[in-house]
């Protein structure tokens, strides 16, 4: 028994670390199959079926699908986005398909991997860093966040990027506390990786600028003043992953293999100049700039569970201390100022929601996860008589108990969750904020759908991609007899997901179908988020 | 006396304080069950030009699930609240209409999980003569005039409703009268620029030229109300007058109204006060890119 118990006790951060990460992923992968397909997801799963089909073709014949226009014909599906991703999607479904109960699991199966790494990864650094109960708070924090909880499951790039951030990071900060080759190469090499998931990465180079610009400014300008050799602080994996990421983004990316150039200008101006979709926020619709300021802080307010917020609060006061660990605090730091920059401006879309910045959620987690070290510390002076030890778990509960039962109650409907400071999803429905986006909940209409329409009827899809629609019947969840739809006029069933500027979608329902009566509503927590009405027979 | 760091101790409560409040909020809102036993309740005390409202707003499609026949279409998608002698108001919450806010409250009651209240308009300027109800019943004659001649527009049922979804036309309903080039006029609904349904007349306007309707059963009244405007989602940024309204009076002109649609579902008077006559109302385009026209017309 001794052994064992030392050898478990050895390797026991490493046992949470994975334990973390398998937990994480059977829980996505055990949730999946009641949560819907996004708009985005359809269009993703296109696009891997494409390099999946490409991918077949380099195993049987490398010299044609290396072939100029072959590689175009079939990297062109999709190529505003990089390919690593899709890449993935495209490999899982070919390998794993067979594993998986249904198709659709195949290709979000990747980015559940990343996802749960993400987790497993913010519990080491936090482990590292002030300890493992403070890691284990830090990492199930991120976990069970609501919305991180949502985009977590999806074929898409947002969490995957977060997760790449993360590594990224990570790996950064070992180099700059111990140069070694292997650090200094796997910064490079997560920094291709991380250019070649999500546009997010663009930033990345800013944050590492700032961080070196608040932790060797001073004494860089004193080199420089004092004719000392200065460019000796610049850290080395800056040439790693100046030369390392941009060649794995060449390498991985087949589509910037020809008119490499051209095609980067067109990547970059896609999503610099990219169009402003529409989006609810306080009552009013924002389509056009200027956006309003306050949306990333306020949304982050009314997502994020609040105890996650005060932790956070706690851990980024007590970060300013002086400490051996305060160049990766402020690493933590410029992640999240960075992740949230954009929304500095007036010009920046909010089209996507929470997404776009949950890059800075692992590490207001790794503050949350250091702030709970000092609330329990503070506890432990509050109650001396109790154990550190019953005191610590004690407050893991309080702090975890709260974000884990709100989280898992919020699915399969993430994107309508809010937390109690903005009165929950009906407070948040009330205040005038988005419901839901990407016409992912005809899931929880499917049953309605398929015991209403009539035999090889047709469902008006309204924001549901075609492709997920599709993916909807590959997987089961629709009947397959049944065909989508954009023309209502042709429909026998109508679906509509709720956002304000879409509803003279319903107007023109009820015109067509001389209906002002949803036949089924999906809601959440007493809220409607979508709807379908039937067409009676004699009305087409 | 405690340190305040050591209040940090308390900071786990936090996390129990938030789950407790976030139940309680969660589980608050009616259910169906709820919706459903209101509905009856509800169809029994409504009463015809009493429209229902609901609060907060975001419940209505439960009502309307639950309660459909106390939502007909012409109150639903009202022009505006000024016509009507009371609403019925629906709150769920402790919500209220902010819309109902200067109306007084005659009379309330609860029924299960809802407050019903009666709110009374103090100033209702009742409707002699809905303008979208004669098109749609056909009591008009309408026209395609282009150099003083007049070519009429026959209605027809002919043609299957049609739809634009998001990014497209709004419906084009099965009953419309096909002008010459195929142009149509019909009633239908556009959306205003909070997104909420108006029921008005939609007049294709030609390249050149106008459309006329006319109507002869319009009885006199001191004045008509107006209202017009594009489907908001389609035409919001657009800034220039897009299209000009004209209306007579046994062939004296009454005045106008110029659209564009940046400026959302808009409201316009003209009294009358001549001699009465048939009613004709003009529609012309002012802007080659201008999409579909709808108008609402009321005598007071």
């Amino acid at each position: 028994m001794k052994p064992l118990t030392a050898w478990l006790g050895a390797r026991a951060d490493a046992l949470i670390a994975a334990a973390l990460f398998l937990g994480y992923l059977t829980l996505l992968v055990q949730t999946a199959g009641s949560l819907g397909f996004m708009r985005d997801e359809g269009f993703y799963f296109s696009a891997a079926r494409a390099y999946g089909d490409w991918f077949a073709l380099l195993w049987q014949s490398p010299t044609q699908a290396l072939t100029p226009n072959v590689v175009d014909r079939y990297w062109a599906v999709n190529h505003e986005h990089p390919a690593l991703l899709k890449s993935l999607f495209a490999l899982s479904n070919r390998w794993f398909s067979g594993a998986f109960a249904q198709a659709s699991l195949s290709f979000r199966f990747p980015a559940m991997l990343l996802s749960s790494l993400a987790v497993a990864l913010t519990f080491v650094w936090g482990r590292r860093t002030f300890g493992r109960a403070g890691g284990l708070v830090a990492a199930l924090s991120f976990a069970f966040m609501p919305h991180v909880f949502f985009h977590a499951h999806l074929a898409c790039f947002d969490l995957p990027v977060s997760a790449m951030w993360l590594v990224t990071s990570y790996v950064y900060v070992r180099s700059l506390e111990s140069p070694r080759w292997g650090w200094l190469v796997a910064a490079g090499l997560a920094y291709g990786l991380l250019l070649d998931t999500k546009h997010n990465s663009w930033i990345f180079p800013f944050a590492v600028g700032l961080h070196f610009a608040l932790v060797q400014g001073w004494p860089l300008l004193r080199d420089v003043r004092g004719g000392a050799a200065w460019w000796r602080r610049i850290p080395l994996a800056w040439a790693s992953m100046l030369l390392l990421g941009p060649s794995l983004l060449y390498a991985l990316w087949p589509w910037l293999w020809h008119d490499t150039f051209a095609r980067l200008r067109e990547y970059v101006a896609f999503h610099t100049g990219h169009e402003y979709y529409n989006m609810e926020f306080l009552g009013r619709t924002y389509w056009k700039p200027p956006m309003p300021r306050g949306y990333a802080w306020l949304m982050t307010l009314g997502t994020v569970p609040l105890v996650t917020l005060a932790l956070a609060a706690v851990g980024g006061v007590a970060a300013r201390k002086p400490s051996p660990q305060r160049s990766q605090y402020a690493f933590w730091a410029v992640s999240v100022a960075m992740s949230y920059a954009p929304w500095l401006s007036d010009g920046t879309p909010i089209f996507g929601g929470t997404k776009h910045w949950m890059t800075a959620y692992p590490f207001l987690c790794l503050f949350a996860g250091l702030g709970f070290t000092k609330v329990v510390a503070a506890g432990q002076a509050m109650v001396p008589r109790l154990p550190r030890v019953a005191v610590a778990t004690v407050a893991v509960v309080c702090v975890l108990v709260g974000p884990c039962v709100m989280t898992l109650r919020s699915h399969p409907f993430g994107l309508s969750a809010y937390t109690a400071l903005v009165g929950g999803a009906p407070g948040a429905a009330s205040l005038g904020l988005n419901r839901t986006f990407w016409g992912y909940t005809t899931q929880s209409l499917a049953p309605f759908i398929n015991d209403s329409a009539p035999r090889r009827g047709v469902v008006y899809l309204h924001d549901t991609a075609p492709q997920s629609f599709a993916m909807f019947q590959e997987d089961g969840r629709l009947r397959r007899d049944l065909r989508g739809s954009l023309d209502i006029g042709a429909s026998d069933v109508a679906l509509f997901h709720f956002e304000p500027h879409m509803s003279r979608v319903e107007h023109q329902i009820w015109v067509d179908y001389g209906n002002l009566s949803p036949d089924a509503i999906a809601a959440f927590d007493g809220v409607p988020i979508a709807w379908a009405y039937r067409r009676k027979r004699s009305a087409k | 006396m405690r340190s305040p760091s050591l209040l940090l101790g308390l900071v786990p409560l936090l996390g129990l304080a938030e789950l407790g409040v976030h139940q309680y909020l969660a589980a608050r809102p009616p259910d169906f069950a709820d919706y459903a036993a209101l509905a009856p309740q509800l169809v029994k005390l409504k009463q015809a030009g009493v429209p229902v409202v609901v609060a907060p707003a975001w419940a209505e499609p439960f009502v309307r699930q639950a309660a459909g026949s106390a939502f007909p279409i012409a109150e639903l998608t009202r022009p505006d609240d000024s016509a009507f002698v009371g609403f019925l108001e629906v709150s769920l919450l402790g919500a209220h209409a902010p819309e109902l806010e200067g109306f007084p409250l005659t009379k309330s009651q609860r029924v299960g999980e809802f407050q019903l209240s009666w709110r009374q308009n103090p100033k209702p300027e009742p409707v002699r003569f809905d303008f979208v109800s004669a098109v749609d019943a056909g009591e008009v004659e309408i026209f395609a005039e282009l150099d003083g001649v007049r070519e009429s527009c026959a209605v027809t049922q002919r043609s299957r409703t049609a739809t634009g979804g998001l990014h497209g036309h709004v419906a084009y309903p099965r009953t419309r009268h096909e002008c010459p080039g195929g142009r149509i006029v019909a009633v239908t609904l556009i959306e205003d620029q909070a997104y909420r349904p108006h029921r008005c007349v939609l007049t294709q306007m030609p390249a050149a030229g106008r459309i006329v309707l006319r109507f002869s059963s319009a009885p006199a009244t001191a004045r008509l109300v107006g209202f017009s405007g594009f489907s908001y989602f389609l035409e919001r940024d657009e800034q220039t007058d897009e299209a000009e309204l004209s209306i007579s009076e046994a062939e004296q002109p009454l005045g106008g109204q110029r659209t564009a649609g940046a400026r959302g579902w808009s409201r316009f008077e003209l009294q009358r006060g001549g001699a009465p006559g048939p009613i004709e109302v003009s529609v012309r385009r002012l802007a080659p890119s201008a999409g579909d026209f709808c108008f609402a017309l009321e005598a007071r």
